[in-house]
């Protein structure tokens, strides 16, 4: 007999540190790690506020993040990015970070979120930029309107592996 | 996106894995040469479906919007604002008001753009000819913009960065692995810092502010 699959639906958010592994090349091991739990602690700090957001699990120089209901997530996900970038300018932190984010149904296993929902979150963020946020129009669209502060600019529909239909994207910019 | 008073048209283009070329001239229609459904809501053409090679006529100053999965995309003419993004494949832009291009491998050549070029690649080379303000990146590859006239934001991990400003404007550009050069115009009155500092904390004569970062790559600053 199947397994009943546990599913919710949400947002889910991936962080990339862009160009770690040649960091880590050239800075040591040592840089590498603090450049990593930099990246953990700063996230832990920005989704306090959130008690339905946690960080899911690291993917090697990347987290996967759980922001739940659409609504917030997007603010959410800016926010953090925004930490991400003050902590650059201030030296404190060595690497862009790139983002992308989705919204949909996953399927709980255990602590960890599988599906298609993160599939397609994860090669979102691959299209982004350093310091860049990508959005899916299925979570700007649940988080209609706009959520103060920020701006969605339209970047175009990206073919992603294993999906049939082109997906729309936005680039998520502080106003 | 909108037209700054030129012509309204916009035309999404969805291809797949076919070769694209977008022609920008003096028709006032949107016709194409290829197999692909065409459909029509206003001002806004849809192009999808496509089974070959499609050529897309569009009015000079259209807005494009692309996506492909792998294949060539090429644009003649000056258009409006361009949103183009690729699996793979290499992109050539003619002329446009402003781009956003997204490839994961491919290089990316843009001929001239008027205001913001902002041009993203995993794989592959990065070259701008004259532009605006310019935020680009690439893993590796190289990045040269030869004629900017607005800020520059440069991130490249493992390739060279060139950039020549007509301009003087301030420049973010950084490298884990790669050379950065920096040309500004003769007389530029440049503050050169590794860190973001407060408008508060900079020469009260300077023109612009200069961060040029890279790991174990030479920088040089003219």
């Amino acid at each position: 007999m199947m397994e009943t699959l546990e599913t919710s639906i949400g947002a889910v958010l991936f962080t990339d540190l862009v160009g770690f592994t040649e960091f880590n090349d050239v800075a040591g091991d040592q840089a590498a790690v603090a450049a990593l739990d930099a990246q953990l602690d700063l996230t832990r700090g920005t989704l306090e506020a959130h008690p339905e957001a946690r960080v899911v699990k690291e993917l090697g120089d990347g987290l996967m993040i759980w922001l739940g209901d659409a609504r917030p997530a997007l603010g959410v996900a800016s926010a953090l990015l925004a930490s991400f970038e003050r902590a650059r300018d201030t030296g404190t932190f060595p690497l862009p970070v790139r983002m992308g984010i989705h919204h949909g149904e996953v399927v709980r296993r255990g602590d960890d979120l599988v599906g298609q929902t993160v599939n397609i979150a994860a090669r979102v963020a691959d299209l982004a930029g350093p310091g860049e946020l990508l959005a899916t129009e299925a979570i700007t669209d649940c988080s209609s309107p706009t959520p103060a502060g920020i701006e969605l600019l339209p970047v175009g529909p990206a073919s992603v592996k294993g999906v049939s239909d082109p997906i729309w994207l936005h680039l998520v910019t502080p106003l | 996106m909108g037209n700054h008073g030129e012509h309204e048209a916009v035309v999404r283009i969805v291809a797949g894995s076919h070769r694209v070329k977008v022609v920008a001239g003096e028709q006032t229609e949107v016709a194409i040469e290829g197999k692909a459904r065409v459909s029509r809501d206003g001002t806004t053409t849809t192009v999808d479906h496509a089974e070959s090679r499609l050529v897309v006529k569009v009015p000079e100053g259209a807005d494009i919007v692309i996506g492909v999965n792998s294949g060539r995309i090429e644009t003649v003419g000056r258009l409006g604002s361009v949103a183009l993004v690729a699996n793979s494949g290499r992109v050539t832009v003619d002329k446009a008001r402003t781009v956003d291009i997204r490839v994961k491998s491919g290089a990316v050549v843009v001929g001239a753009v008027e205001h913001e070029c902002r041009i993203r690649s995993n794989t592959g080379r990065i070259e701008v000819g004259r532009c605006g303000s310019a935020q680009v990146s690439t893993n590796s590859g190289r990045i040269q913009l030869s004629e900017v006239s607005g800020s520059v934001k440069a991130n490249c991990v493992s390739g060279r960065i060139s950039i020549a400003q007509i301009e003087a404007a301030d420049i973010d550009a950084e490298t884990v692995s790669g050379r950065i050069e920096i040309k500004q115009p003769p007389g530029t009155r440049a503050h050169r810092s590794a860190e973001m500092d407060s408008p508060l904390d900079l020469p009260a004569d300077c023109d612009c502010v200069v961060r040029a970062r890279s790991v174990s790559g030479r920088v040089d600053v003219k």
